[in-house]
């Protein structure tokens, strides 16, 4: 009892010449931090926030609770224009996605890009692979192209808007192979691999965690992995690249940002707080479950990755045919 | 409807975005002719069509406006006054109380309100400067 | 045999008294979110996503799950009462569970609605139990083809929930069907009808369009009278409060019709059962021996669209436990829970974790149980809301409507639609159009539009995919016969009537 008195008491006389000494650096959250994100409940944004914020409480690398609210609304066109108007505040980080640098390019009302807001880390980068249904005639991604080249059109994708990665990335591996496909949009991740389990499309651009689960369960085939490397929890599948295919990889980015103006200490305050969180066990284990590639960047190799993301996605929005705004 | 025509009816696989709204608006359209036709017809038989009674609209409209008023004083009162003053409203003038249960109902309702939904449930309903 | 074998061990875990708590308290928020409207148990589980993930995977899932149910349950309890459905699914209860509550009967709605719960429930979990992995290989069946031909059967009913003008009705229903249309076109990425408003991109919410035909319209069309006196009989005795034997009887195929319909949908991804309880309102109402009763408060009218919603429940795990693919909102943060916990959602789940997957059944089981005997008791309590002086009660369902609409999204605009839903709510009672057709075409229209285009993309715009496939051909054809089916009636009645004039 006395020692924890004594202790407290040490902490606190800590605390107070601290502050006096380094008054610039003092900032920590005093009340509840919000973690924004731009779908509802269920969506990938929104477990993946909820998974950080678990983390952080986990590990009690949060001073201050976490509260994940969710502001829907025209493709994340809302949550955007919510954060942007909050200019300089000190407790509310975003989600962001690749939708959040896909936007301001297609939507004209979008009134932020990512390069206004405050990038704070990217966290993860989720790869893809390229899969079939098992009873599949196409055994790999040649045999595929060369059935889409001999029968333009008649081979189906399925997947979710036109912006969104699914497309973007079908129009890439069109572009490079010279050949054509269909895309049928879908709303939700569960109707999309349900279309290609009962053989409605022929392909799905499906997560290797997912992914692995239908392998094993002899359901689905992998025809090739996206990404430049191969994915270490599916060695035998060859990346498009050793097939023979020039295709950028397009994984899908997830991190925080900030509003814009945030001020210096405090931006460096959350940086500090992911870069501790990305050095824990947890955060790892995290990361090895949902066979995610660890993404962790941030400062000028982020604000760098910004920059060319965008490029990136609108050269592959101008090649898709989707018109663009600015 | 107007707008349907601007997007493209058909693309080369199908139906596009216009496809349904034209539809629609024609079937609409095609639908309320008949329903004017056939009273019509009605009315030209001798049964005379129940004319809908509009007595009492004004009122209806009086609780609407107030209802509209609170919604616009929402983000700037929060909700815990402008729902107090919506109360206070519909029971003083609409039901013609008096201004003591208008304000007993109100208070209540609206404390009720804010100790269930925002303390116990965490429902962030929008706060007026006062912080509820 | 060795499901019982299975099933025993799954009680064993569940009956485990850590996780009789966690199921008690799983099944008693979903009750409390369930009769709060605009809270739904898709941002409760969410919520608890963070704290689950630091339980069992066990004890976690039968939380989340007893959540997922409970809300079920709970959901039917503001639509009887105030005519404003709770949650999604329940705004078919509010046809005829609203009647009943003005006819004096609140309290036998509301019992039915909790036994049908109980019972449909059941039903489901049975189900999970004994035919998940060939009735979800049987749902994978399911392309956009024969999503369309479900929709069009879906809009069908429109026939049956017409009142005296089945014109009135189908202009209603188009209106509904122009309402989806609004926001992103998936296909194009294009806007449409979205007056250049960011807020109208994603759509209108249907929870908006509910409460403000439904219960809002309801206020202001009973503004009229000063009186402000207490609005229905609410008889006194609690033998009045709950469902007599001829209630249950009368419920009984509805039961049966709402579990199985609500089972089946809830197993197709994207469906929901929102569409369960519509279909099963509309087969009730089809085979009926009163069907002209529907609409006035008919204690088969409630207990069929309850049953539905809530055998939905076990439908809807079925993709989720078999295949590893989320149906549903719901179920989407189930599959991201069970990746927290180190496991493999997919094909092979229950093989790989078959005490996780017993438990979870049993607990089901055991969690139905514990909602009826936590549901009933309240029914008498709930009824005497009724009580109150219309002068009490109409400000306070203008309160829980803004709440409910404010907490789906937090946006101020939805709040704003709903004030104008609530206008076109009162006109179109005050010119006798029908409003559940309206939402019935707001649900499924854009579920049509997408299956109908996506069919189209799928054969290049060769119309005959709609039609050639033979599981979509059966319910073109069930649609077809519900649309000609009434018009037989009344041509029968109209020649009976003319034979008669003739003698």
């Amino acid at each position: 009892m006395k020692t924890r008195r004594y202790a407290a008491a040490f902490s606190a006389v800590l605390a107070g010449m601290f502050l006096i000494a380094a008054p610039a650096q003092a900032f920590t959250p005093d009340r509840t931090i919000e973690f924004m994100v731009h779908s509802g409940p269920g969506a990938g944004n929104d477990v993946f926030a909820r998974a950080v914020q678990g983390l952080l409480e986990k590990t009690k690398l949060a001073p201050q609770t976490i509260q994940v609210v969710n502001k829907t609304g025209g493709g994340g066109l809302v949550a955007m224009s919510y954060l942007n108007e909050k200019k300089a505040e000190t407790h509310l980080l975003a989600v962001f996605t690749s939708v959040w640098f896909v936007n301001p390019q297609i939507r004209k009302k979008a009134k932020v890009t990512m390069q206004e807001l405050t990038p704070l880390a990217r966290l993860i980068l989720e790869p893809a692979v390229m899969t079939v249904r098992s009873d599949s005639p196409y055994k790999t991604a040649k045999e595929f192209f060369a059935a889409a080249k001999a029968n333009p059109g008649k081979l189906k994708q399925s997947g979710g808007s036109l912006s969104g990665r699914d497309n973007t990335t079908r129009h890439l591996l069109m572009k490079a192979t010279g050949t054509e496909w269909q895309f049928i949009s879908m709303k939700s991740g569960g109707e999309r691999v349900a279309a290609l389990l009962g053989g409605h499309v022929d392909m799905y651009i499906m997560e290797p965690a997912e992914a692995i689960e239908q392998i094993r369960a002899g359901k689905v085939r992998v025809l090739a992995t996206l990404m430049n490397k191969r994915i270490p929890s599916m060695p035998d599948i060859s990346t498009l690249r050793e097939q023979g295919y020039d295709v950028p990889e397009i994984p899908q980015a997830r991190g925080f940002v900030g509003p814009p103006g945030m001020a210096a200490d405090v931006k460096k305050y959350y940086v500090d707080l992911f870069t501790r969180m990305h050095g824990t066990p947890e955060w790892q284990g995290f990361v090895k479950q949902n066979l995610y590639e660890d993404g962790f960047l941030t400062g000028q190799g982020l604000d760098k990755f910004v920059d060319e993301y965008t490029q990136t996605m609108r050269g592959i929005l101008k090649e898709a045919g989707i018109k663009l705004v600015r | 409807m107007i707008h349907a025509w601007d997007w493209p009816y058909l693309t080369a696989d199908g139906p596009g975005p216009g496809f349904f709204p034209l539809w629609i608006g024609i079937c609409i359209t095609a639908l309320a002719s008949v329903l004017v036709v056939l009273q019509l017809v009605h009315a030209a038989g001798q049964s005379p069509v129940a004319a809908t009674k509009w007595s009492g609209a004004g009122r209806v409209l009086a609780g609407w406006a107030g209802l509209m008023v609170c919604i616009a004083l929402l983000e700037p009162a929060g909700f815990v006054a402008s729902f107090l003053l919506l109360a206070v409203f519909l029971v003083m003038v609409i039901f013609r109380r008096g201004f003591l249960p208008a304000l007993i109902l109100g208070a209540s309702a609206s404390a009720g309100f804010w100790v269930l939904f925002v303390k116990l449930l965490k429902v962030q309903l929008p706060a007026g400067p006062w912080g509820f | 045999m060795e499901i019982i074998a299975n099933l025993m061990n799954g009680f064993a875990v569940a009956l485990d008294p850590l996780n009789l708590v966690w199921c008690f308290l799983g099944v008693f928020f979903g009750t409390v979110v369930g009769i709060l409207p605009g809270l739904g148990p898709s941002a409760t589980v969410a919520l608890l996503l963070p704290l689950a993930a630091q339980m069992n995977p066990t004890g976690g899932m039968i939380m989340m799950a007893g959540i997922y149910y409970g809300a079920k349950y709970g959901g039917s309890t503001t639509s009887i009462l105030l005519n404003v459905p709770g949650e999604s699914a329940s705004v078919v209860t509010c046809i005829d569970g609203f009647e009943m509550a003005k006819n004096g009967r609140a309290g036998p709605a509301l019992g039915i609605a909790a036994i049908s719960s109980f019972v449909a429930g059941t039903i489901g979990v049975l189900l999970l139990m004994l035919v998940a992995p060939p009735v979800a290989e049987f749902a994978l069946r399911f392309g956009p083809p024969e999503y369309f031909a479900l929709m069009a059967l879906g809009l069908s009913m429109v026939v049956l929930l017409a009142g005296k003008s089945l014109i009135k009705a189908l202009i209603s229903m188009f209106i509904g069907l122009w309402l989806a249309t609004i926001g992103i076109d998936m296909f194009t990425d294009g806007e449409r009808y979205t007056f250049d408003t960011v807020e109208l991109m994603d759509g209108v919410n249907f929870v908006v369009v509910a409460i403000g035909t439904f219960a809002i319209g309801e206020v202001l069309a009973n503004l009229i009278s000063t009186s402000g006196g207490q609005m229905f009989e609410v008889p006194k005795g609690v033998r009045n409060l709950m469902p007599n034997w001829q209630d249950l009887k009368d419920s009984r195929f509805a039961f049966v019709n709402g579990s199985l319909v609500g089972f089946f949908v809830g197993v197709l991804p994207g469906a929901g059962s929102t569409i369960a309880s519509f279909v099963s309102y509309g087969i009730e109402k089809a085979v009926s021996r009163r069907p002209e009763k529907f609409g006035t408060g008919v204690v088969e009218g409630v207990a069929a669209p309850e049953a539905a919603n809530n055998s939905e429940t076990g439908g809807a795990l079925v993709p989720l436990l078999t295949l590893g693919i989320p149906g549903s909102a719901t179920t989407a943060i189930l599959l991201a829970a069970l990746i927290m916990w180190g496991m493999r959602p997919g094909p092979l789940l229950i093989q790989d974790y078959p005490e996780m997957f017993w438990g979870l059944v049993a607990s089901m089981y055991i969690g139905n149980v514990m909602l009826l005997i936590l549901n009933l008791p309240l029914v008498p309590v709930f009824a005497q809301i009724l009580r109150l002086p219309a002068y009490v009660l109409y400000p306070l369902i203008l309160g829980v409507s803004i709440i409910g609409v404010y907490s789906v999204d937090h946006r101020l605009f939805d709040c704003w639609l709903v004030g104008v839903f609530g206008l076109l709510g009162y006109l179109m009672r005050k010119l006798e159009y029908p409003a559940a057709p309206l939402i019935l075409g707001l649900v499924l229209g854009d579920l049509m539009e997408n299956a109908v285009r996506q069919s189209l993309m799928m054969s290049r715009g060769d119309v005959s995919i709609l039609y050639s496939r033979p599981l979509a051909a059966v319910m073109l054809v069930l649609t077809v016969l519900v649309l000609v089916g009434p018009m037989f009636r009344r041509f029968e009645i109209w020649r009976l009537k003319a034979a008669e004039q003739d003698v």
